[in-house]
């Protein structure tokens, strides 16, 4: 079992213990997306030079009032392991176990610009029919992905972003 | 500014030209991360689908070999570059299974163990992709050997003949000339038909070049193709070499053609293997090779075969080398592939020191399937040549002692002195079979008995003069119907020749048979043997 996987499954016991496993996870992917968003808050708590309990500390004065109390504790467990870094894999497990626990498949969609809620809607009808179980999206955006969308369902990647179709051009030509 | 426009239009359609055909197309990858990476290896989590063999792709362009498939990880070699592999990266799954091209477009270059030119003489061109692991041919689909494998060497196409299909070992320690037994074979086959594969294996990148530089000068290149391996390429590359070779052999196999491979060395391969799975950390075994360095060599030269005729009937004939230490050949890897191989020759080093040239030791050198495919002119030309020199190897060891020595016994002795130097031959000189059964004939019936031992390469090389120049006629019998016509006839004509050979008049008295015992002194310094250097380039096997 991956790291990731290992931490996911104790989120999800903590998660249990508490009694709401939902809340907590996305509480975890909000966090994830602001760590990703801001390159100070990611250096920051993945800087091993400063003390556990200093970076656990941003993380209580960021999610201060905004999470649950369990979700801030676990987090903050996460980011005092040193285990920042991770965070992203962390989540995906998380989601894809809880997901798997419920019969369905988890979806993390990449896309250039946001996604509005009937379109989420479709791509999940159109995940369904291909995995054949019922898929719980969740889409970040990604200025990277260009166009198109890039879906991850547990090690399968799907790609139809325009960054891949360019790239394939230019091995066509090159 | 020049006159020289180009609308926006041109430009559109010289790349929808180049486009054509092209779609993107939407599939889905497996995708794993890179969990830890060093020492060459990379371990990857996910990728639930990924083969053995399969190759992976790194976020650095690198690809890695999957070789180990646990339950929540990948063990993967790198062929390439480590730098810039970093924990969490993505790895895909290529689904490619690891092949070579193969086909008459690699003739005559130099490639990597993936088949990659590294002549700089620009892409190979009409080649087609094989897998480098195929299982080997089946009993039903071999026939026995039956076609001789000319490696114009005299020692072994008299005594250990190779036939087409077979695997024939050579074996040696280091600078004893095992290399050299491989290209001359390689040279031979010009003419014959045979394409050849030369798998450089954890060797010098000079003495590749020396040996490539070798094969153009005497146009072996025409119909051989060099894989290499150096010493400076990570374990992987060595690991892979051979098999590569051999997936270019087996094409023209199975393409009714003949094929010759030599493996030089499989001692490096099976160390090169040894790194590999220790830093894979599989169980170390004997010698710290792992449990299955038998079958890595065991299916290597399992490709080897005589193919029946339903198959087409081509046949991949390989001459593995595997480097002794100290003549040990008790430690695991010689015994190992000594048990796979059809016989093998043994190179000595004090054979080598004293002048025999090729080093062979033909006591304890055997063929177990060649002397089936040995043509029956070499047959009556060899006749009992073999025993007549082990017989002569004990008494040299008894005369040795200055012992007084009866009649026949003195006549065994200088027999033999005179065949072990019929026997001797310099680098890059392959003999045709049909100079052979000339030259051998005239020692093993004992028209050399009277003739000087330091005569006796005169000797050999006018007797084939003469041969080549009056009686062509017969040595082109020998080729086309592989006996001799009239064995009398043949016989008398070589003691005709004997009979008005000159013997050189030496200053002093005629040596006596004791001091013939001492030849091999003088012999390192006639110039029919090598210059220092030559020997020195010789032997780097």
């Amino acid at each position: 079992m991956s790291r990731a996987h290992s931490y996911a499954n104790a989120l999800i016991e903590i998660g249990n213990a508490e009694g709401d496993t939902s809340s907590l996870e996305s509480d975890v992917h909000a966090f994830t997306n602001a760590v990703a968003g801001s390159s100070e808050l990611q250096n920051k708590l993945s800087d091993s030079s400063l003390p556990a309990a200093q970076r656990q500390q941003i993380v209580e004065d960021v999610l201060a009032g905004k999470a649950g109390k369990a979700s801030v504790a676990a987090i903050s467990m996460i980011v005092g392991a040193g285990r920042a870094a991770d965070l992203p894999e962390i989540a995906r497990a998380l989601s894809g176990t809880l997901a798997g626990a419920r019969g369905s498949a988890y979806a993390e969609v990449r896309s250039a610009v946001p996604l509005n809620a009937e379109q989420v809607t479709k791509l999940e009808a159109a995940l369904a029919k291909k995995t054949g179980r019922p898929v719980t999206a969740r889409v970040t955006v990604d200025p990277s992905v260009v166009g198109g969308l890039v879906t991850q369902i547990d090690d399968t990647v799907i790609d139809g972003s325009v960054r891949r179709r360019l790239s394939q051009m230019r091995e066509t030509l090159a | 500014m020049s006159d020289l426009t180009i609308n926006t239009d041109d430009i559109t359609a010289a790349l929808k030209k180049n486009l054509e055909g092209f779609s993107a197309d939407l599939t889905a990858t497996q995708v794993g991360r890179v969990l830890e990476v060093g020492d060459g290896i990379a371990r990857v989590s996910g990728l639930p689908e990924a083969a053995v063999n399969e190759m992976l792709e790194f976020e650095n362009g690198a690809v890695g070999l999957a070789l180990n498939l646990d339950e929540e990880s990948i063990g993967a070699v790198l062929l390439g570059s480590t730098d810039g592999i970093e924990e969490g990266q993505p790895v895909r799954s290529t689904g490619n299974i690891l092949s070579v091209p193969v086909g008459d477009g690699v003739l005559g270059r130099v490639v990597n163990s993936l088949g990659e030119p590294i002549d700089g003489k620009g892409p190979l061109t009409g080649v087609q992709s094989r897998r480098m692991e195929v299982q080997a041919p089946g009993i039903i689909g071999r026939k026995p050997v039956d076609t001789p494998m000319q490696t114009g060497v005299k020692a072994i196409d008299t005594l250990i003949p190779i036939g087409r299909g077979q695997r024939e070992l050579i074996i040696g320690d280091r600078k004893t000339g095992k290399t050299t037994i491989g290209i001359d074979t390689i040279l031979n086959q010009k003419g014959l038909g045979v394409k050849c594969i030369y798998v450089a294996i954890g060797q010098k990148a000079s003495t590749v070049a020396q040996i490539v530089a070798e094969l153009e000068a005497n146009g072996a290149m025409d119909y051989t193709v060099v894989v290499v391996a150096p010493a400076s390429d990570p374990a992987p590359f060595k690991y892979i070499a051979p098999y590569a070779g051999s997936a270019m052999g087996q094409h023209w196999m199975e393409n009714s053609e003949h094929a010759l491979v030599v493996y030089d060395d499989l001692s490096k391969q099976a160390e090169a293997y040894r790194q590999m799975s220790l830093l894979l950390r599989r169980p170390p075994g004997r010698e710290a090779y792992p449990g299955d360095v038998f079958y890595l060599h065991s299916r290597l030269l399992e490709r080897a075969a005589n193919l029946s005729d339903e198959l087409g009937g081509g046949s991949l004939t390989a001459l593995p080398v595997i480097e002794t230490k100290a003549g040990d050949v008790s430690a695991y890897i010689p015994t190992n592939v000594i048990s796979i191989t059809d016989g093998q020759i043994f190179l000595q080093d004090d054979l080598f020191k004293s002048g025999v040239r090729p080093a062979i030791d033909v006591g304890i050198s055997v063929s177990r399937v060649g002397s089936a495919a040995q043509i029956k002119a070499m047959k009556t030309a060899v006749g009992t040549l073999k025993s007549d020199l082990q017989q002569f190897r004990e008494l040299e060891a008894f005369a040795s002692f200055g012992s007084d020595l009866d009649a026949v016994s003195q006549a065994q002795l200088d027999r033999g002195y005179r065949l072990t130097e019929l026997l001797k031959q310099g680098i890059s000189t392959p003999m045709p079979v049909q100079e052979q059964v000339v030259s051998l004939m005239a020692g093993t019936r004992g028209y050399l008995d009277k003739v000087p031992v330091s005569d006796v390469q005169r000797f050999e090389e006018e007797l084939l003069q003469h041969f080549n120049s009056r009686h062509s006629g017969l040595l082109d019998d020998i080729v086309s119907s592989g006996k001799i016509a009239d064995e009398d006839a043949f016989e008398r004509l070589i003691g005709e020749f004997a009979d008005g050979f000159q013997v050189t008049v030496s200053s002093g008295a005629a040596p006596d048979a004791e001091a013939t015992g001492e030849v091999h002194g003088h012999v390192v310094d006639k110039d029919t043997t090598l210059p220092e250097e030559e020997i020195d380039m010789d032997d780097e096997s």
